[in-house]
């Protein structure tokens, strides 16, 4: 189509232009790696880029669409996932120098899914180490926020948000154990999905934490992230945990407005002085908006919130430390130094810490679930501040600093990561989108949470939403 | 708990097989200090009653619908 910039476009209307055959799926394909190639080398959100294996799949897609076949919901759709997804052929890093030459045998279920609708896969995205490795510098290159290259894009999916973002490709898969997903969409601008946990298989994803990893797309719009956890969701036999319960229709849902819906605020998550000033007025700017939709909207507390964020530190950096524990041991000084001396830290928690730290999150989990029963959706900031400036930590000698690194999970200050916590301790929904803009053009990220399985409510608030307010549509026009 | 020393630091890397320079020990040490103390600050009544489940049971998911 002449005069159609491709790379605007949402997967949706992509998906549904090469159906019409307007578009074709080589011209998608050839248009993102153009832009990736030309804009890459400064944001860094790619750690593989594969041109010569997506025009391969960009011309068959094209082939069978003049064969009259359709391959599924994403036929000719280019997309890219972060690199801790196996993918066949094609290396598979972690975000790690270990791994630099790894090339798995198999897809990551959740990747075999994409390419069988259709999805052209365009390359691996940047991330921390192992998910994990918070305070070192990325192995691969620092991924730079597209909306002001001296602001970090948030970790750990990082390169997920980023390529989105600048239109490096249509959507993304993410992974989400702590808050991965939902803070490098809210940073960025986009939405990010972290699905109920057992939703979507964890076949072929390097583990972070068993119990909380979960994969979920990030995208441009609410329909996007539907339609890809459509594709994605549902039970894996090499998965035993994923759930059996049938995926619903998300996109008929979105069409769905459901009037009278019971809102809750998080008091802890929207506290003056706890927040940045412009992110709560954003957010409280969107609860009013969502009143003004219909909605009821009330402030309800999570008091064990504020003591949750050493529990989060104790259980996902021990888990993480077994997982890769050969490596620590035999390999410590191929990994980033601060990765390696908090991995060491947690190998070394004491037994009563771990216990007390499970009891800690099945206790909130109970109260946020007890939450969850009295409202449709609750409320809070995805960050409560906007992007910072990229730095990084350096080796720890007093105990002030390392209360300073982990501030983020021990309350809610301006550095804080503690709003993920309880969609991630409670294994519930949460989706990010964008509700505004800082002074200084940062995007600032309503996070929006349901019950378990509940993500067609989810879809539904958030579309509504986005319907209403001029985000999203901010968010594409301002990309370079 | 009371806080870790330095040396009760060095001697549980070293039994778990963990070769420190210096500054990574005192490094290590703030760590493990902060996580400790942050777990052991949260009281609850019900925290010695409540099963650790590490994930949602199918109960808690019918249970959860508004």
């Amino acid at each position: 189509m002449p005069g159609l910039d491709v790379t605007r476009l949402t997967a949706m209307e992509i998906a549904r232009l090469v159906a019409a055959r307007e578009i074709s799926p080589v011209e998608v394909t050839e248009a993102y790696l153009e832009r990736s190639e030309r804009l890459d080398p400064e944001l860094h959100a790619y750690i593989t880029l594969c041109c010569d294996e997506a025009l391969q799949a960009a011309r068959e897609a094209e082939r069978a669409v003049l064969r009259g076949e359709r391959l599924g919901p994403l036929h000719g759709v280019p997309v890219a996932v972060k690199d801790q997804f196996q993918t066949r052929g094609l290396r598979t890093t972690g975000g790690s120098r270990i791994l630099a030459d790894w090339v798995p045998m198999e897809d990551a279920t959740a990747v075999a899914r994409l390419r069988q609708a259709g999805a052209i896969l365009l390359g691996k995205l940047n991330m921390t180490e192992f998910a994990s490795g918070l305070g070192d510098p990325f192995r691969y290159g620092d991924p730079h926020n597209p909306w002001d290259l001296e602001r970090s894009a948030g970790d750990s999916s990082t390169g997920s948000a980023v390529a989105v973002a600048a239109a490096l490709c249509a959507a993304s898969l993410g992974e989400d154990t702590g808050g991965s997903a939902r803070f490098p969409a809210s940073l960025t601008g986009i939405v990010g999905l972290r699905p109920t946990y057992r939703r979507v298989s964890r076949y072929g994803l390097l583990p972070v934490c068993w119990s909380m990893d979960t994969a979920g797309p990030m995208t441009r719009t609410v329909a996007d992230a539907a339609l890809l956890l459509q594709v994605i969701a549902g039970h894996d036999a090499q998965d035993p945990l994923s759930s059996r319960r049938p995926v619903p229709d998300y996109l008929k849902a979105l069409k769905n407005e459901r009037a009278g819906l019971r809102i809750g605020i998080v008091r802890e998550l929207t506290a003056p002085g706890a927040v940045h000033p412009e992110v709560l007025q954003a957010v409280r700017q969107a609860a009013r908006h969502l009143a003004s939709l219909g909605a009821v909207v009330e402030e309800v507390s999570l008091p064990l919130l504020e003591e949750a964020g050493a529990a989060m530190a104790a259980l996902m950096g021990s888990d993480a430390a077994f997982v890769y524990r050969e490596w620590l041991q035999s390999r410590p000084h191929d990994l980033g130094p601060t990765l390696r001396r908090g991995w060491i830290a947690a190998s070394l928690l004491p037994g009563p810490t771990l216990h007390k730290a499970a009891r800690i999150r099945a206790l909130l989990r109970r109260e946020w679930l007890a939450l969850l029963q009295r409202y449709d959706v609750l409320l809070s900031p995805t960050t409560l501040a906007p992007a910072g400036k990229l730095e990084y930590a350096s080796c720890l000698q007093s105990r002030e600093e390392a209360e300073r690194l982990f501030a983020w999970r021990l309350g809610p200050t301006m550095e804080t990561g503690i709003a993920a916590i309880p969609a991630s301790f409670a294994g519930t929904p949460a989706i990010s989108v964008p509700c505004g803009f800082s002074a200084e053009g940062l995007p600032i990220g309503l996070q929006i949470m349901a019950g378990p399985f509940q993500e067609e409510t989810l879809f539904q608030v958030a579309a509504a939403y986005e319907r209403t307010t001029p985000w999203h549509t901010v968010s594409i026009s301002a990309r370079t | 708990m009371r806080e870790l020393t330095l040396e009760q630091v060095a001697t549980l890397a070293q039994a778990a097989g963990f070769d420190l320079s210096s500054a990574e020990l005192v490094d290590v040490m703030h760590q493990l200090n902060v996580i400790i103390a942050g777990v052991e600050k949260a009281q609850h009544p019900d925290l010695d009653a409540i099963d650790p489940l590490p994930i949602l049971t199918e109960g808690e998911v019918d249970d959860a619908r508004p």
